[in-house]
């Protein structure tokens, strides 16, 4: 075992944690006795085992631990006291005094400056290429109970809206014969210009009949400032020429009447709406029969969640609401087994409200 | 930490570790042995470790880890005696850094780690302390050492362009 000043560090370790049997003991020891420097930071490091270096006794060494702020400046200090300049560990009282004591010596002055140089850099161009064989993959794990719950939930409640709205077909919102039908205004004082949402009371019309939505770039309509009653107005549609499949079932999505025009007759007020359009809400070959949304609804309920329908549809159209940033209001009585009696769906734009019968 | 900050710790660090250990064990393949081990000790224990302070515990690991390999594979016919001697240079350099470099090579193993942690990483005695497991007093003294050999390396100063 060739110990020297290149690895004599591998084996202190094994010194140190007293590793070694006697014999390689024998032959570090032999080592420091010949380099004391290195016997001093030998001991240093650590507390020798005694028992395995019975003669080297464990010394003290603090005595030869320097502190360099309080080590004079001369010849025989002055390398170590400008590695120590540089390492940061003079006060700034030493270092002055280092730097003037240099100052006065040039050679002294350019071995201060040339250790001040000795700091090594690391070359950039030595990178590690294979980093992503390092990284580890982000596993998501979704909850797929709460994600099925959640897409249930979305899905009865578009069902449950789609069902209720399919319900409401029995008030026919569609024109009469005469292309009118009655609306009731439900509001006080009328003043031109005042945006009111109607709720469609009756209908009397034809299916055929394509029915317009409201345009509101016409304003024609005034109404008596002192009209403080519910007045019950009929509401004059005017066909638009625009194409519309007769077969469509349409539904008012949206009436806004920014203004209209009253024709006061002495049983009603006739309100002549602009022209406009009623896009349908969707086409009646589209939409499964009320039993089947009904049968789906209860299956998906069934397998879902215990929740109730009322209960479903009320988490979908937070749901809805929340995702598609809608203003849906559903509002519900049930009775005492839980199933809907009475509803109400509204938002800005439109006001439904209904009762349903249980068999 | 989490997944996410394991990843940034091998974007940041990995070739930190890698260069450090390079300089010091002068061989790739072993030198990306040492770094997949560090990396794969610091995954174990991912959740462990505060995002913080793991680049202390990557280059801790990873110096122990090259320390275990180079104990294991000591062979001391390996080991350049002569160029421990430290040399003084009489050519003439026109880059020191090359210089240093290869005045670095030459120094003990400790030495060197301790010189290139001080230097390449910024770590103070007490942080090297503790990467390394030696005291601040022996971190100091190993680098007093590194750096007076290099200064002999040099040479006289004219060597020195």
């Amino acid at each position: 075992m060739k110990i020297n000043r290149q690895n004599y560090e591998l084996f202190a370790i094994d010194f140190i944690d007293g590793k070694m049997n006697p014999s390689e003991a024998a032959v570090f020891i032999a080592f420091l006795a010949d380099n004391p420097d290195i016997a001093q930071e030998i001991e240093l490091m650590r507390e020798v085992d005694t028992e395995v270096v019975p003669q080297f006794q464990k010394q003290d060494f603090s005595h030869l631990m320097k502190d360099y702020n309080q080590v004079g400046i001369n010849e025989n200090t002055f390398e170590e006291l400008c590695i120590a300049y540089h390492e940061g560990d003079l006060n700034s009282e030493i270092r002055q005094r280092l730097f003037e004591y240099a100052s006065l010596r040039p050679e002294r002055k350019k071995l201060l400056e040339i250790y001040g140089r000795l700091k090594i850099v690391p070359d950039t161009s030595i990178v590690y290429h294979a980093k992503s064989d390092l990284k580890q993959k982000i596993i998501l794990r979704p909850n797929y109970r709460r994600a099925a719950l959640i897409a249930t939930f979305a899905a009865a409640a578009s069902l449950a809206v789609v069902f209720m709205l399919r319900n409401t077909h029995s008030v026919s919102n569609t024109l009469a014969d005469n292309k009118t039908t009655s609306i009731t205004l439900d509001t006080g004082n009328y003043s031109q210009n005042q945006v009111t949402p109607v709720s469609v009371e009756t209908a009397a019309v034809k299916q055929d009949q394509p029915v317009t939505e409201l345009q509101e770039t016409r304003r024609k309509a005034h109404l008596e400032p002192n009209d403080d009653h519910l007045k019950k107005v009929t509401l004059a549609a005017i066909n638009d020429s625009s194409d519309s499949n007769s077969t469509d079932i349409i539904r008012i999505a949206s009436i806004k009447p920014k203004s209209v025009q009253i024709e006061e007759s002495p049983e009603q007020l006739a309100i002549v709406l602009p022209r406009a359009e009623i896009k349908p809400l969707y086409n009646e070959e589209e939409v499964a029969p009320i039993e089947e949304i009904r049968e789906k609804t209860n299956e998906i309920v069934a397998k879902a969640s215990r929740l109730s329908v009322d209960e479903i549809i009320k988490t979908g159209i937070n749901g809805l609401n929340t995702i598609a940033e809608t203003d849906l209001n559903y509002q519900s009585r049930t009775d005492k087994k839980g199933r809907i009696i009475e509803f109400a769906l509204s938002s800005e734009t439109f006001n439904i409200k209904r009762k349903i019968r249980n068999n | 930490m989490t997944v996410a900050e394991y990843n940034l710790s091998v974007e940041q660090y990995a070739d930190s570790i890698f260069r450090f250990i390079v300089k010091n064990l002068k061989d790739k393949d072993r030198s990306r042995d040492v770094v997949q081990d560090t990396f794969t000790k610091l995954w174990v224990r991912y959740t462990e470790i505060n995002f913080e302070k793991v680049k202390s515990y990557l280059f801790t690991t990873a110096y122990h880890t090259m320390i275990d390999m180079l104990r294991k594979e000591k062979n001391i016919e390996d080991i350049d005696v002569a160029n421990f001697l430290p040399e003084t240079r009489h050519e003439q350099y026109s880059d020191l850094k090359e210089v240093l470099d290869e005045a670095v090579g030459k120094l003990p193993e400790i030495q060197r780690s301790v010189l290139m942690l001080r230097d390449y990483e910024g770590y103070n005695y007490k942080e090297i302390e503790t990467i390394t497991g030696l005291n601040e007093n022996q971190v100091k003294v190993y680098i007093y050492r590194a750096r007076k050999y290099l200064m002999n390396y040099i040479g006289s100063i004219e060597t020195v362009i």
